[in-house]
Parts: structure tokens; sequence; C-alpha cells
């Protein structure tokens, strides 16, 4: 592919996934500030290895995939991989709630959960990636990532049954 | 120990139900409630995820020159005068995410609906304290009279919406920490006089119908309130 095609297909591609790849950064970053600035740079080296992408069904994998290398190259990069505290050990029987949570209670709750877990969660809940997608994406095995997964809805459940709790008992959640 | 395992799954993957799943969710009613409550669940989470960019975004790709070093020795040149180095000049390509976006008063509009204005008695200084604290800032004076209070989401983004009572009329407020503009803006958005003012984080919006009584909201949401 040469000259104004590739960049016009470079175009489309990033155009197209825009959004998804806004959203990404966000969650990952923390901040619009810095999600744009984590997006300009992921698509600025996408498009110097764009001659990688040999599929184009596979450019929203490719693109994450970019995207999160980036991040992980920022010092202080909040991921944290395998690692999991004793904390995170909250039963499947515990999880359920009373009624699905609120808009507003939901975001409060993604807020504070972990990048990791809330990383998982964006991935499988938001863009639709399979398990097996997202443990090709975070270079980890399927059954950790699909433990990953499990472990994020457990504890955002938590999240969200303290704060309502807190709520109730009249403090700020 | 089914039933365990079932929850796990459905926690694992809700979207994904394979048929011995699918089986035991027929015939297990805890668990077929467990599955709709998840699916719900599921929604409201896409739903919080989803955010977009508040602003357009302008991205500048840039491909830095590469020199055309001279031709390898096996092939024969002939050279006048010294090697020739030829540097291609470097490839810009610029993208503007062509995504419409709406004036900001356009799109709170939307939210000033006649319930939230229907409110006589001021809101407890405890939810006050609560939907503003959800948007970043906190309450310093009490006794500012808020009628209704309450958090929503602007593009996925938590913001504050209060309506205020002043002696011009109601004023609706919108405390948006992700919204940063550069200066005071004044609007006209149908019936209504709009101000919006920057903060440190984010930005504040003054609905009125006039626009005295957004001058005067300003001053005494400013006073009452404290941006973080």
């Amino acid at each position: 592919m040469h000259g104004k095609s590739r960049k016009a297909c470079f175009s489309r591609i990033a155009i197209e996934l825009m959004k998804p790849l806004y959203r990404y950064a966000y969650w990952l970053s923390g901040d619009a500030g810095a999600a744009e600035e984590l997006l300009q740079k992921a698509l600025a080296r996408a498009w110097s290895d764009f001659d990688d992408l040999h599929d184009e069904r596979a450019a929203k994998h490719w693109l994450f995939t970019i995207l999160r290398s980036e991040f992980l190259r920022r010092p202080n990069s909040a991921l944290q991989g395998n690692v999991f505290t004793i904390e995170d050990s909250i039963p499947v029987e515990s999880a359920s709630l009373d009624q699905v949570p609120n808009l507003i209670d939901m975001r409060y709750a993604l807020e504070q959960l972990p990048t990791d877990y809330r990383e998982a969660l964006l991935l499988q809940a938001a863009e639709g990636f399979s398990l097996q997608e997202i443990a090709e994406l975070l270079d980890v095995s399927l059954n950790t990532a699909a433990a990953r997964a499990l472990r994020a809805r457990l504890k955002l459940r938590d999240i969200l049954s303290s704060n309502k709790q807190l709520a109730s008992a009249g403090g700020l959640r | 120990m089914i039933c365990l395992d079932i929850r796990r799954r459905i926690l694992t993957d809700p979207l994904s139900v394979d048929h011995s799943t699918q089986m035991h969710l027929w015939s297990c009613q805890a668990c077929g409630k467990s599955f709709i409550q998840a699916s719900f669940f599921e929604k409201r989470l896409a739903a919080a995820l989803d955010v977009i960019p508040t602003r357009p975004m302008e991205v500048e790709l840039n491909i830095p020159p590469t020199a055309n070093l001279a031709p390898p020795a096996s092939r024969r040149a002939v050279v006048l005068g010294g090697l020739a180095a030829l540097a291609v000049a470097g490839t810009a390509i610029g993208l503007t995410f062509d995504v419409l976006f709406p004036s900001l008063p356009s799109q709170l509009t939307p939210y000033l609906k006649s319930n939230t204005l229907a409110n006589v008695d001021p809101v407890s200084p405890a939810l006050l304290r609560n939907v503003l604290h959800h948007a970043g800032a906190s309450l310093v004076d009490p006794d500012i009279p808020v009628t209704y209070a309450a958090n929503c989401t602007i593009k996925g983004r938590i913001a504050a919406h209060l309506v205020v009572r002043m002696p011009d009329g109601l004023v609706s407020v919108f405390l948006m920490p992700e919204f940063p503009i550069e200066d005071i803006e004044y609007h006209q958005e149908g019936p209504w006089t709009v101000r919006i003012e920057p903060l440190s984080h984010g930005s504040i919006a003054f609905f009125g119908l006039k626009p005295d009584g957004v001058d005067a909201a300003s001053g005494a949401v400013r006073k009452a309130v404290s941006f973080n």
C-alpha cells in the first residue's frame, strides 16, 4: 500500500476506533488530558508500524495492544499484573446485590476499582473482547484472564455494597 | 456445588453462556434469577464505562526524515566530487476526528426538566454535600437555598446538577469537573441565559431566565461551595 491510500486506510481505521481507544486510554490513565496524550502517542506509533498490520480485521486488537504498551512505558503506570491480595478473595456466594445499581453509583465504584481490574472489565464488558483475546492482549494465560474478570466483578460488587452501607449510615461515599 | 460453579461462570463471563449452563439456568430458579440480575448489571456496567471525549481531538502524526545513503559498494556508481546523500522528506498526516460536538449548553438543556424546578423546600445539607462530593466539590455554607441536587452523567462523566432559588427566580447549576474551558462564556439557549465559568478543575454552568439571576447565582454558589 502506498502513499495516499495508505494514509486513507490508516485514517479510516483510526477514526472508526477512536472512541473505543479513547475509552481504554481514559480508564487506564484516569483522566481526560492523560488519555488524549496517551492516544496521541499510541496512534503515532501505530502509524509508524502500520505495515505490521496485515489483516484489517485485527486492527482493534492491534491498536489496543499498542495503546497498552504505550501506557506501560510511562513511569509509575498503575497496572499491577498478576498480584492478588487476600482482600480479593471475596466469596462468590456474597456477590449478589439487592438491586442493580444506578449509573452514578456504578461509575463511582468503577473509579475506586484497581486499574487492572477495571481494565479487564472494560475490555470484556464495554469492548466485547473474549477472554482469549483479553489474555493475548494482557499477555497472560486464559485462566489468569478469567480469574481477573471474576475477581473484578466480585470486587466491584463489594465496593458497591460498601458504598451503599456508608451512604445509609449518613457518610459520604 | 453446581450452583456455585454456575454463578462463578456467570460472574466470569456473563454474556457467554454455554449449553450446560443454559440448561441449569432453565431448571434452577435461584441461578436463573442470578443470571438475570447479572445481565442487567452488565448492561449498567457497560453504560458506566462509556466515556467519550469532551472536545474534538486533532492528532498529528509525523514520520521523521529518513536518509537514503549512497548505493552499496557492489554497485558501480560514478561519483563526482564526493558521495551524495538523499534525504527523503518526512511524511506528515493530520487526523481530525470529525465527531460532532454540539455546544455544551445545548447538551445540558435536556436536563432542565420541570421536575427539577418543582421543589420549593431546600434539600438537606447531607444530600447536597454528597452530590457535591461526587463532583469534586465541598459545601461551605449549608444555608444556600438549593431546592434540587442530584448527580448526573454528561458524556459519561459525573457532574452535579443543582437548582438554586434566587430572588429573580430559579437558576440551574451544573458543576462539571471534567469539562475545562478557557474563559467565561455567555450563551443564549432558547429562553435560557447561560453563563459558564472555568474552575481549577473543569467548569460550572448557570442556566436562568434572567441575566441578573444568573450572575447573582454565580456569586452565591461561589461563596457557598468550595471547588477542590
